[in-house]
């Protein structure tokens, strides 16, 4: 997972109310399907899905998007308090920080064991090659979102410390 | 001098639009009660067809029309009555209906998208970079292990270490 969760978790950059307005802009929205859309595309060329496989697929990745989807917005929750709590010249609440501690870590260890649980869910349906097939095209893929995220973080604390006197 | 036949050859094109009746033919028509209850019973036809997309007009009003020839040329020789011909003929319409999807039965196989929950908090920008790396060969650079400081040069530990003291 690198560090994935710790550079947000120290800048807390992403609010629930930036996150939403991000979900409701119709070009993120267009570009987010485009990005899906050519995603499965590789995934049913690379894997050369049969009707059957496809359908099945189509159900787990469902209900796997949508328990992640909901672990990606308790993420950003957390990080958001982590931040409140940890801002600079503000003394921390040493239980709500170790309850916050606890909660990213646990959450951390459910997200990685979905993926664990997807591909196992698909054992039923695709044969290793085709599970190995799809586990790098979506961890390429979700590596290439950290990348991109890193970055913002990072020219985001750049800004900040010009801003400090 | 129209003819029934000539009628009932006419009546598939006339009733999806693709001609008209002649002058002479709608005098017949208008005189005629065998011509106007098959006239009838394809406009009903093509109608019911126009309501389902999955339904062929041409094979329906087709149908529709040997079925007619046939209980026409069964008519003569039994000298059966309308009523005979015309119940056959809306019984061979309902076996043709019946037969082909109905529109609310039609079932639109759904796009298969792959959705990915970790796009959710990029913006535009962010989006369109992560498109552009989309088509990378399956082989190339998969699954990156965690890197060790070893493996950055030193303008990413200048980064990490800037990253690091803010």
């Amino acid at each position: 997972m690198r560090n994935f969760w710790l550079v947000p978790l120290v800048f807390g950059l992403v609010s629930p109310l930036a996150a939403q307005e991000l979900a409701d802009d119709p070009r993120a929205s267009d570009l987010r399907r485009q990005i899906e859309e050519r995603f499965t595309a590789r995934v049913k060329e690379e894997l050369a899905l049969t009707d059957q496989q496809t359908t099945r697929m189509k159900s787990t990745v469902r209900d796997w998007f949508l328990k992640r989807r909901g672990m990606e917005d308790e993420n950003r929750r957390l990080r958001e308090a982590m931040a409140g709590q940890l801002r600079p010249g503000v003394a921390a609440n040493k239980d709500s920080v170790a309850k916050l501690t606890d909660a990213m870590l646990e959450l951390k260890v459910r997200y990685a064991q979905s993926f664990k649980d997807e591909i196992k869910e698909m054992s039923g349906y695709l044969d290793p090659v085709q599970r190995a097939q799809f586990m790098v095209l979506r961890e390429r893929l979700i590596e290439r979102v950290r990348e991109v995220r890193e970055q913002r973080d990072d020219s985001t604390s750049r800004f900040r410390r010009r801003q400090q006197p | 001098m129209t003819s029934c036949e000539e009628m009932l050859e006419r009546m598939p094109a006339v009733a999806l639009g693709e001609a008209q009746w002649t002058k002479e033919e709608a005098l017949h028509l208008a005189g005629c009660v065998s011509c106007q209850a098959e006239w009838s019973l394809i406009q009903k036809a093509v109608a019911v067809g126009s309501q389902a997309p999955a339904l062929d007009l041409e094979k329906t009003s087709a149908a529709v029309l040997g079925r007619l020839r046939a209980e026409r040329r069964e008519r003569r020789l039994r000298r059966a009555g309308l009523l005979t011909g015309l119940a056959a003929a809306a019984a061979v319409a309902l076996v043709v209906w019946s037969r082909v999807p109905h529109h609310t039965q039609r079932t639109v196989p759904e796009a298969f998208r792959i959705p990915v929950a970790e796009l959710d908090s990029l913006d535009n920008g962010e989006l369109e970079s992560v498109l552009q790396d989309l088509d990378a060969p399956l082989g190339a650079g998969t699954l990156n292990s965690t890197p060790g400081l070893g493996d950055l040069d030193d303008v990413q530990l200048e980064r990490l270490l800037r990253s690091l003291e803010g």
